[in-house]
């Protein structure tokens, strides 16, 4: 028999979490004796709540009773002596808190070993104790190649100008540890270092490549370090050592950097020698640069427009970054440049400004349409943020310039938020002049932000036009957009209140596009309004937009309408939008739980309610965890002789039914105005096994009825229907109610997902149902499938459907059953 | 070719001064336009739940081609991630739906001279190491938060990535969302006055029983996942994301939260280039048994230079509330704000107010723009660095039990040697950070 488990959806990894007994209460002390103690025993997988209390204590102690500590954690050390590495690991965290002295000579024999070397280094770099430092120094010498980086790093963490000759020895005598050493000293804002790089350097090395890690790379990483914090430092003879070292070194090297600024002048003489050998500049440009580093000296107008475009671009670029209003007039001239990168480059450049000479060449730009006037527009936006005299050129260019020039101004100060632009704007918005509106309309709608509600509101109350009421409409969506509806939809329901506007469609219409779930509420609220004009608009933006945006406010907010509206339609239109928004809908946090028990409590029918129950929350329902019952058990009966239909009768719909090799053939009739159902004639089974088994030769709806019978108005198949459903949804198994009430237990959602696999689509399939009182279950070749609780048809015949449509065929085989109860 | 050869001469050219590089974007194509193919060519390093989550954020932008991955786990049951969803590198590849380059060595990956730029999400005793070899190599990096695993770490990270002039956004998203944005406005702003204390709400760290270690499953290279952590036997429990309360890997949730509503405090007072001068542990409680050594019950009062007091508390409703004058509060967490009195939500920031860094929405896109713009991100290095810091610093306090005082400029610890010790951690070689 096959059994099959699906896991529920949380994480399967159980945490095993029992604080309560495990913690440690602060201010709780124990007493800790070295002969209680066993930590040094330490066993992977065996407590380590010996280690933890010593933890403890340390985490309470003053810095006074380490000393104490120490001497116990030491005992532990010594007390066994054969010891676990993860014993010494744990114990030298503990004494890298409280170690010193005597730690130090107790863990010098597992510093060499490779096994404990790393967890010993644990404690030495952290114990400040000199001789901490003494003994990775000590050990450097005799360390294997494994061990020694580590020994190197520690060392260096120690900051000890001391430890320079140290690591050079040991680096000279062996060339493994080259790139370490070169490494560490680096950490050594000391001219010692730089002198030790270069020696190790020698002559040979300087042919090698710069990929990373390679001795040249590591080399000029170290040089540059130095300089840096030789530069923070104030010690700039030293930074400008390290400089010369690295230039000379490296003649085309990359590694004067930023460095550079801050050693002033003595820079100078050795970048202008750099610069000479530098392939990738000329040396005019070489020059240029090395001036431009001392203040005072730049002279960037000697030669700047001689220079290739390349090279100016590359300049602008850095004068945008070094922000000094000499550069003024270069960039002004560079914006009206013959090459288009020269005039982007000047533009991004002169975003960094705040001089009101850059405002009109940029706007002259901006009016274009290439990527200059991006370039252009990027600058406006950015340059003198806050600076008044960039707003008040802006805007003298707006009032004084040429049509074309005055839009693109005026669209800049609006969306710098230039207050006297937004007025004007707004002025023009309400005023009568059709071309004023569209230009004013158009540069309001890129620069408005969530401040400016109230002012479109307000000007909207002057608006009679429908047609711009909605347009206005879209002002205030790009006024909020980008704030979260927590903050949007208050200052837009202010606003539309105190304008008078709250009735307005345009308000009804925004309601869900601002979003929230005040905005929801709301929304349902004017749903089932009095008034009738305001109840059919909201309803309708209410069930056209909650379907379309599927957010959980808006299932809330058809929930209200569904509860609160008196109109039978409306209420029907909610419920179907409601079920179509099932499963598509991102809950957080409690949501799922408020609504789960809205809905518990709407005014709908038995049958409605399990239906919204059965889409929304699919998990929530029961799950068939039965295995599928022994069906070679005694007992069970034929239902189909394999040659004939007799016992059998077509009834409803025209579809033919036939006997073909051993098995019941349906066809649909395209004709048939009612699904089709071949039935037992016996129509009294209650509680059974029933099975069979199907292969679909033309794919199409179809299912096996039980507990079935005639419908008492129509006379139409009624009852219980196991899904055969070919279709991707794959509900097959599933149980439905024919002419009955729809969807009973449906296999919707993630929960299913792997049970939704069990059909085989070109295949045979096996189908068991059973019906036991009030349970029904169903499976499908094996896999536990549908299970409900439903007591309302108790007996029925069985029946083999055809859907009504435009084809099917469906075989059926080996229909058996077994009657419970029975003796 | 052309692109590649022209980005490293202007790269170079640049460089030399230290300044940003602003690659003018009309140099890249032919015309001086710029194609519609020129995009920022990524690799993306460690491909757990969040790697996954980052990566395929980032890689609907348009500007963005991924080429390769690494992670330290192939394909195996058992590796460090979340059970059902992921399990290695090809199952990522196949999530992420493209043809890369898989990389098992992250060195290897950051090696390839046309990637300019990853992103990263590691456990944090990763995090150090793996941003300074990617901005050496000249990658400009997005990279999960916390930035660091100790206070060493951050410093040297810091100085490393403004030395070599690359972009950094920190995964500390809720600097990119519409309500922390707000928030910080409104508090920078004086809506509620001056703000006395701020209220910060993040969840527990977790206890476990001794556990027996277990073979490292086939297809995961557990010493690589350890890299500069001590070795130390395997277990599924110091992998999956329970990592975070082991102190080998992680600080645990003081730097997992802090890193967002520390940060979002710092952000809003106006410290994102500072931070506190004092901490002081009010309640701790620690873990009696098991390899998790997290403490599991925490609360912590930082005092910041203008007398604001931090109180982070696992008893706080999970969020930032700020205190201000007459009772005025905000209250903000993921996706929701409000304010006593109610009113103060909907009073606009005034023209000329202080605004914050406005990018709402999308934090991986600010970074990709500001690779184009070589402009700050919002989560900049050294605001992620400072951030960090605070977050540590309240490790450090309730580890020794002691009013920690910090000096801000010199960036260490006042007058405690013995607490001082915490603010680095030896590395196992070669994977050192000094």
């Amino acid at each position: 028999m096959n059994i099959f488990l699906i896991f529920p959806m949380r994480r399967c990894f159980p945490r095993a979490i029992y604080v309560a007994p495990l913690v440690f209460a602060m201010g709780l002390n124990v007493p800790l004796s070295a002969s209680d103690q066993r930590l040094s025993d330490y066993v992977d997988g065996e407590s380590l709540s010996d280690w933890h209390q010593l933890r403890n204590r340390i985490n309470q102690a003053a810095a006074t009773e380490y000393p104490e500590i120490e001497r116990l954690i030491l005992a532990q050390l010594e007390f066994a002596g054969e010891r676990s590495p993860q014993a010494v690991r744990l114990i030298c965290e503990l004494l890298g808190r409280v170690g010193g002295t005597k730690s130090v000579d107790a863990l010098q024999p597992y510093l060499l070993d490779p096994v404990t070397s790393d967890y010993a280094r644990i404690a030495l770099e952290a114990i400040p104790d000199a001789k901490a430092l003494k003994l990775l120094q000590k050990s450097l010498p005799d360390a294997s190649e494994s061990v020694a980086p580590g020994i190197i790093s520690s060392i260096a963490a120690k900051q000890d100008s001391r430890s320079i000759p140290v690591l050079i020895k040991a680096a000279k005598k062996r060339k493994a540890l080259t790139i370490p050493v070169l490494s560490a000293l680096g950490c050594y804002a000391d001219s010692t270092a730089v002198m030790g790089i270069l020696n190790l350097l020698g002559d040979d090395t300087l042919e090698g490549d710069c990929e990373p890690d390679s001795v040249a790379f590591v080399a000029q990483e170290s040089l540059s370090r130095i300089a840096e914090s030789a530069a923070r430092q104030g010690e700039t003879e030293l930074a400008h050592v390290a400089l010369r070292r690295v230039s000379e070194a490296f003649p085309g090297s990359l590694a004067v950097r930023a460095d550079l600024k801050s050693t002033s002048k003595n820079a100078l003489d050795y970048l202008d020698g750099i610069m000479s050998g530098h392939s990738d500049l000329s040396p005019t440009a070489a020059r240029i640069e090395a001036r431009n580093l001392i203040p005072g000296e730049r002279s960037f107008e000697n030669g700047f427009f001689d220079l290739s475009v390349e090279e100016r671009i590359v300049y602008l670029n850095q004068m945008g970054a070094v922000t000094d209003e000499r550069f003024v007039p270069l960039i002004v001239k560079s914006l009206g440049d013959a090459e288009i990168a020269v005039r982007i480059e000047a533009a991004r450049a002169a975003a960094n400004y705040s001089d009101a000479s850059l405002v009109k060449p940029l706007l002259e730009l901006a009016k274009g349409s290439g990527e200059d006037a991006g370039a252009a527009n990027y600058g406006l936006k950015r340059m003198g943020r806050g600076s008044g005299k960039v707003d008040a050129e802006i805007i003298r260019v707006a009032k004084t310039g040429g049509d074309v020039i005055s839009k693109t101004a005026w669209t800049m100060a609006a969306t710098r938020g230039v207050p006297e632009a937004i007025d004007t704007l707004f002025g023009r918005l309400v005023g009568s002049d059709p071309e004023d509106y569209k230009v004013a309309f158009s540069i309001l709608n890129q620069s408005v932000d969530g401040q400016h509600i109230p002012e479109i509101a307000k000007a909207m109350r002057t608006v009679e036009d429908e047609g711009k009421r909605r347009q206005f409409g879209r002002l205030i969506l790009s006024a909020v957009s980008g704030l979260s509806s927590q903050v949007s939809y208050p200052l837009f329901a202010q606003a539309m209140r105190e304008n008078g506007l709250e009735s307005d469609p345009v308000f009804i219409s925004l309601l869900p596009r601002i979003g929230g779930r005040d905005a929801w509420i709301r929304l349902s609220e004017l749903a089932v309004s009095e008034n009738q004009e305001i109840s059919r608009s909201a309803t309708a933006t209410l069930l056209k937009t909650a379907t379309t945006l599927k957010q959980p406010e808006a299932a809330f907010a058809l929930v209200n309408l569904i509860s609160w509206t008196s109109d039978a339609d409306a209420r029907k239109a909610g419920f179907d939008a409601l079920l179509g928004m099932a499963g598509e809908v991102r809950m957080r946090g409690n949501e799922r739980e408020e609504l789960q028990n809205a809905m518990k409590g709407l005014p709908l029918g038995t049958a409605d309610l399990q239906k919204l129950k059965c889409f929304w929350f699919p998990e929530d329902i029961l799950i068939n965890e039965m295995p599928e019952p022994d069906l070679d058990a005694e007992g069970f009966q034929s239902l189909f002789d394999g040659k004939t239909l007799d016992g059998w009768k077509a009834v409803d719909g025209t579809a033919r039914y036939v006997v073909d090799n051993g098995a019941i053939l349906g066809t649909c009739d395209p004709e048939s105005r009612h699904n089709s159902f071949l039935i037992t004639e016996r129509d009294d089974y209650s509680d059974f096994v029933f099975t069979c088994e199907f292969k679909w030769e033309v794919f199409s709806n179809s299912g096996v009825q039980f507990r079935s019978g005639p419908d008492p108005d129509t006379g139409l198949v009624h009852g219980y229907q196991a899904e055969m459903d070919a279709s991707q949804r794959a509900w097959t198994a599933g149980i439905y109610g024919e002419k009955f009430e729809g969807w009973i237990y449906g296999l919707a959602g993630d929960l299913h997902a792997e049970r939704r696999n069990a059909v085989r689509l070109g295949d045979w399939n096996r189908l068991t149902i059973m019906a036991d009182g009030d349970t029904l279950r169903t499976w499908l070749n094996g896999v536990p499938m549908g299970i409900c609780h439903d007591d309302r048809r108790q007996s029925g015949y069985f029946g083999l459907q055809i859907h009504a449509g435009h084809q099917g065929q469906v075989r059926w085989r080996n229909l058996e059953v077994l009657e419970l109860g029975q003796p | 070719m052309y692109r590649r050869t022209f980005l490293k001469r202007v790269a170079s050219a640049s460089t030399l001064l230290g300044f940003p590089t602003i690659i003018p974007s009309s140099v890249l194509g032919r015309n001086g336009l710029i194609p519609p193919s020129e995009k920022v060519v990524f690799g993306s390093i460690g491909l757990g739940l969040q790697g996954v989550g980052n990566t395929s954020l980032l890689i609907r932008h348009p500007r963005v081609q991924l080429v390769a991955l690494c992670d330290v786990s192939r394909r195996s049951p058992y590796h460090g991630y979340e059970h059902d969803q992921l399990k290695g590198l090809e199952p990522a590849a196949e999530q992420l739906g493209g043809k890369y380059d898989l990389y098992e060595d992250f060195r290897e990956l950051l090696a390839r001279d046309d990637i300019d730029a990853i992103t990263t999400a590691t456990p944090d005793h990763w995090h150090a190491y793996i941003g300074i070899a990617a901005v050496r190599a000249g990658k400009d990096v997005y990279a999960e938060k916390p930035l660091t695993r100790t206070i060493a770490e951050g410093i040297r990270l810091r100085d490393e990535v403004s030395r070599h002039g690359r972009i950094w956004q920190t995964g500390s998203w809720q600097r990119s969302r519409g309500e922390f944005q707000r928030a910080a406005e409104m508090v920078a702003n004086g809506f509620i006055g001056k703000v006395s204390e701020v209220h910060i709400g993040v969840p527990p760290n977790e206890a476990i029983e001794p556990l027996a270690s277990q073979p490292v499953p086939e297809g995961f290279n557990w010493d690589r996942w350890l890299g500069p952590a001590p070795y130390a036997p395997y277990h599924p429990y110091r992998t999956f994301t329970t990592w975070r309360f082991v102190s080998d890997y992680s600080a645990g949730k003081i730097a997992d939260w802090g890193a967002h509503h520390i940060d979002a405090a710092h952000w809003a007072l106006g410290y994102n280039l500072s931070g506190p001068v004092e901490v002081v542990v009010d309640e701790v409680a620690w873990p009696t048994d098991g390899f998790f050594d997290q403490p599991t019950l925490f609360s912590l009062t930082y005092t910041y230079p203008n007398g604001e007091r931090i109180k982070v508390s696992d008893q706080y409703r999970k969020g930032i509330e700020f205190i201000g004058e007459d009772d005025r509060r905000i209250f903000v967490t993921r996706g929701h704000i409000e304010s006593t009195p109610a009113s103060l939500l909907r009073e606009p920031i005034p023209l000329d107010g202080k605004r914050v860094y406005a990018f709402d929405g999308d934090h991986t896109g600010d970074f990709v723009d500001a690779i184009y713009n070589r402009s700050r991100t919002a989560a900049d290095i050294e605001i992620a660095h400072r951030t960090n810091t605070a977050c540590l610093l309240g490790e450090i306090a309730y580890r020794t039990g002691r009013k920690i005082r910090w000096d801000v400029q010199s960036e260490s610890i006042i007058e405690d040697e013995e607490a001082a010790r915490l603010t680095r951690r030896a590395h196992r070689a070669p994977w050192s950070v000094v």
